[in-house]
């Protein structure tokens, strides 16, 4: 299990006892944010007071669109902005988006055989039922193979509505 | 994707499209040419199937109806769950003279 704050209070040699004590927390609370850090559902103010107290803190930096990478294949373009979309109801509306993953991760199961397709599926599940929404969000929006590959099983089909979906597929053409 | 579902995805895209040939390629293709006992299982462990419309221009709006009609979390892929790729039109996949 990782997350920012843990790894910044190793980085930093400080132990739970004395960041809890930095915090004028309990070495409990210490550890619950450190769990809720490693399954991406902390509050970044958390995180960041955190972090403050072993000497760090939480920088964003922006990206330019236009210095986005470019998937090459019009197929990868239209899942990767469809799953951008997705990406905003899930930020904006936690429970409501995940609500249809687990039976629609039962029905992929039914009708996709193999293992390839059963471990993507496992991780989906993982992922859905441990609330990791920072871990989904990198998969919705990554651009590595494996992310491309995950999102060829997407428990989110019904999340979008039509209008949504054809204004993604719009993006997806190449400019 | 099983041989029933690719044969209702086909008939959903040719519905979609108004048109009756599309383009079945890649692993599912196979799902239409070789009876059951002969089917690699690469051929059934894909919710997906990768098509192209016949016809289509330059802009790809054949394709874009495809996907936006039966493609990744589409309607039918919600009722279905399995969905067409569309790779595009097919003036890209042809060698040029």
């Amino acid at each position: 299990m990782s997350g920012l704050i843990r790894e910044a209070r190793m980085r930093q040699g400080v132990g739970v006892r004395e960041l809890a004590r930095r915090l004028d927390v309990s070495p409990a609370t210490v550890q619950s944010w450190e769990r809720a850090d490693a399954r991406g559902v902390a509050r970044l103010a958390t995180i960041d007071r955190a972090l403050r107290a072993v000497g760090e803190h939480i920088t964003f930096t922006a990206t330019p669109i236009e210095h986005a990478p470019v998937l090459e294949r019009r197929e990868d373009r239209v899942s990767l902005e469809l799953h951008r979309s997705v990406a905003r109801h899930l930020v904006d509306d936690p429970e409501g988006t995940l609500s249809a993953a687990p039976e629609n991760i039962r029905r992929r199961r039914e009708n996709s055989q193999g293992s390839v397709a059963a471990a993507m599926l496992d991780e989906w599940d993982r992922l859905v039922s441990d609330r990791r929404i920072g871990a989904l969000v990198d998969i919705l929006l990554g651009t590595d193979r494996h992310a491309i590959n995950m999102r060829q099983y997407s428990p989110f089909a019904g999340v979008l509505s039509q209008e949504e979906r054809v204004e993604a597929i719009r993006r997806a053409r190449r400019a | 994707m099983r041989r029933d579902q690719l044969y209702d995805l086909i008939e959903a895209a040719a519905t979609a499209i108004q048109q009756d040939t599309v383009i079945v390629i890649g692993s599912q293709a196979i799902l239409a040419s070789l009876p059951d006992r002969d089917l690699p299982r690469r051929a059934v462990m894909s919710p997906e199937a990768d098509m192209i419309p016949f016809r289509d221009d330059e802009r790809g709006t054949f394709a874009d109806i495809l996907d936006g009609a039966i493609g990744e979390l589409s309607p039918f892929d919600l009722e279905n769950h399995v969905y067409a790729r569309t790779r595009g039109s097919l003036l890209r996949h042809v060698a040029p003279r």
